[in-house]
């Protein structure tokens, strides 16, 4: 039996234990059916426009429904339209909703809170083509001319750039993952600092080490946990790619988008989570109780949080300064990297010199995180300074 | 032979150990005594590396030790503690393996001592839903899993009933009887007689005195003085300590040269003699003196 037979041993039961706790494969599989469900019910949206729907009260103008009729057909919205007899009735439908905007005596526009721009271009548009249709008979002009006249002047559009369909697919992914990494990490990380507490607390640390190295219960820790946050992670990702395979917009090769994501939250997962879980772990043997955890998790969060929070940011502009530099702070790495990459704002060299960085901080984390686990873990009784866990395992 | 030498250790200015020293014997028991604080726990977390000693050393079979050597030992700490949520088989057999026992072996020497413990019907508990008792026989049963060659037990009577303590003596003395080393320290006195054949007295860190049990008292300069003069102890004017044991029975240390002719003429006119015995001190005489001194 060498060392690493034991630590593996040591791995496998951090997994085994908590892989068979009924709450973590319930919420679990509830998550992955979350995710599942997505895919449907973005298809549902995507697929079918919300319509407008315009309220007429008081006097109408001539034609007004096949003049909104068309000009929201321009705009491949489709319309419906609610007549009411008098104003109260018809405001009292604007405030909870079931209208978007009344057209009163073919005069005024009136919307609950915010007004839509659209709606306001159609309606007048819709109005003042009534107005002309009211003119064009008493000019005595015969259907076909007032036709004519009066259908809607269509206007090509076009961009200097061809717009990207994989643009906003590829940004929504690119939050998405890093929100699953963020909170991936964060939960495991936290089971790390629970279960070095737990061992603590209930004092089975010492059979441990009387039997193995501390360095070896912190690797094992890291490991098992670390095995089944990526099993997990692997459910949530095949989740994941079953829903944007569900769903189907034009043009837009989601499936192909999913599975990079995909690989890149799993190898930045794997990087995070070795940085954070060493972190975690250290702080964690140094309190003796669970009460006193919540007070040493601070620090892994004040890490963690400003570069998920960065990381939104690169979401609408991946070349901020910040998100450059602050992709190459190692805690934050994991995170940012991901996003400039999936945004197509990193170069090669800088992922690279990036990877190289969090390596170097993992062995360092892994140099100071045993020498403080090992000064830490049989001291029980309140919580024990980094700096004196630090100096304790002079030996 | 396990031999503890010559250790010290100092956590700032609190001096833990400060010369401990001993030997243990394959076969043999020894207790390990000491009033609280004295250093008995840092001496045995010493022996299995979790405390580095400021100096001195500790052997066994005059080597020094190694990883592979101490996954031989057996430790129950004096904090119990085992993982609660875990299965009793499933976690006696994860320490046995840590132990360095194939997973077979782990699994059959998990049986043996579930069922030689009396514990076999609750292998498939959760360590959480046992009794205190029950649990402290899990963990009794994850020191010794894997046959180990010395046995160490911080307090391994302490909560125990006395059907729990009979149990215990017994296990440990047909362990010894195969050739097993044993530590234990307790605070019973009494206890500790009947169990060890050996036993090491520490006070402040330091082995005040350490041998056979036997030889321990017999050259002791103490002498354990019983009188019973008209139904009540007496005491001899010529001095000595008088000490109540446990039971509320006193008697009087006095140094084995005491003049017992002139002593027993004078308990004999204070009036009629019950009883006059004069002994060997008992272990609780002897580590009274050891650690008055």
């Amino acid at each position: 039996m060498n060392r690493w037979n034991q630590t593996m041993l040591l791995a496998k039961r951090e997994f085994v234990t908590r892989a068979k706790s009924k709450v973590f494969l319930v919420a679990t599989a509830v998550i992955a059916l979350v995710i599942v469900a997505i895919g449907p019910i973005v298809t549902l949206f995507a697929n079918d426009p919300e319509p407008i729907r315009i309220g007429i009260v008081g006097i109408e103008p001539v034609g007004i429904e096949e003049g909104l009729t068309a000009r929201a057909a321009l705009s491949e919205q489709p319309i419906e339209i609610t007549r009411y007899d008098s104003l109260a009735a018809a405001e009292a439908d604007l405030e909870d909703g079931t209208v978007d905007a009344l057209l009163v005596d073919g005069t005024s526009i009136v919307f609950n809170e915010e007004e839509s721009l659209v709606v306001v271009q159609v309606v007048t548009d819709s109005v003042n083509s009534s107005a002309r249709i009211v003119q064009m008979e008493d000019l005595g002009l015969n259907p076909e001319e007032m036709r004519q006249l009066n259908e809607p002047e269509q206007l090509t559009v076009r961009t200097l750039v061809a717009p990207d369909p994989e643009d906003r697919p590829r940004r929504v992914a690119a939050f998405a993952g890093t929100l699953v990494l963020f909170v991936t990490i964060l939960t495991f990380g936290q089971f790390v600092a629970m279960g070095t507490v737990e061992e603590k607390q209930n004092r089975v640390v010492e059979i441990v080490l009387s039997r193995v190295k501390p360095s070896q219960v912190l690797v094992g820790k890291v490991l098992g946990i670390g095995a089944l946050a990526l099993v997990q992670l692997l459910v949530l990702a095949a989740a994941g790619l079953v829903a944007v395979n569900i769903i189907d917009i034009e043009g837009v090769p989601l499936g192909s988008i999913g599975a990079a994501i995909v690989a890149a939250v799993v190898f930045w997962f794997l990087l995070g989570y070795t940085l954070y879980a060493f972190l975690y772990a250290t702080v964690g043997a140094t309190v003796s109780r669970q009460e006193d955890l919540q007070g040493v998790l601070l620090l892994p969060a004040i890490f963690i949080l400003p570069g998920f929070f960065i990381s939104q940011l690169a979401v609408a502009d991946p070349d901020l300064a910040i998100v450059r530099f602050g992709s190459f702070f190692p805690p934050w790495t994991p995170m940012l990297m991901p996003m400039r990459t999936a945004l197509g704002s990193a170069q090669p060299w800088e992922v690279a010199l990036s990877i190289a960085l969090v390596v170097a901080s993992i062995v360092l984390l892994i140099w100071v995180g045993s020498r403080v686990y090992t000064g830490a873990l049989l001291r029980t009784g309140g919580t024990v300074k980094l700096r004196d866990a630090w100096k304790s395992t002079g030996a | 032979m396990l031999a503890v030498r010559e250790l010290h250790k100092q956590y700032g200015d609190v001096v833990a150990l400060d010369g401990a020293d001993f030997v243990v014997s394959p076969g043999r028991i020894l207790g390990f005594l000491g009033p609280n604080g004295a250093g008995k726990t840092t001496t045995m977390r010493v022996i299995f590396g979790l405390v580095y000693a400021d100096s001195g050393d500790v052997t066994w079979a005059e080597q020094t030790i190694t990883d592979a050597v101490r996954r031989r030992f057996g430790y129950m700490p004096e904090e119990r503690g085992l993982y609660p949520k875990m299965e009793v088989r499933e976690q006696v057999v994860h320490f046995a393996r840590l132990s360095g026992m194939g997973s077979q072996d782990a699994v059959t020497a998990t049986n043996r001592w579930l069922a030689l413990l009396g514990i076999d019907d609750r292998a498939e508990s959760k360590v959480e839903e046992l009794s205190h008792g029950n649990q402290q026989r899990v963990q009794l049963a994850a020191a010794l899993v894997h046959d180990p060659v010395l046995l160490v037990l911080d307090e391994p009577f302490a909560g125990l009933d006395p059907l729990g303590v009979d149990a215990l003596s017994t296990t440990l003395q047909d362990l010894a009887n195969k050739g097993t080393a044993i530590v234990f320290s307790s605070h019973q006195l009494d206890l500790v007689e009947d169990v060890s054949q050996d036993v090491a007295i520490i006070n402040r860190g330091r082995v005040v005195l350490s041998g056979a049990l036997d030889d321990l008292k017999a050259d002791s300069t103490t002498r354990r003085l019983d009188i019973v003069v008209n139904g009540d102890h007496w005491v001899p004017d010529s001095g000595g300590r008088v000490v109540t044991d446990d039971l509320g029975r006193r008697h009087t240390l006095v140094e084995s040269d005491a003049p017992l002719g002139d002593i027993l003429a004078a308990a004999s006119s204070a009036g009629q003699v019950d009883r006059f015995s004069f002994e060997p001190p008992s272990l609780s005489d002897v580590f009274r003196e050891a650690v008055s001194k």
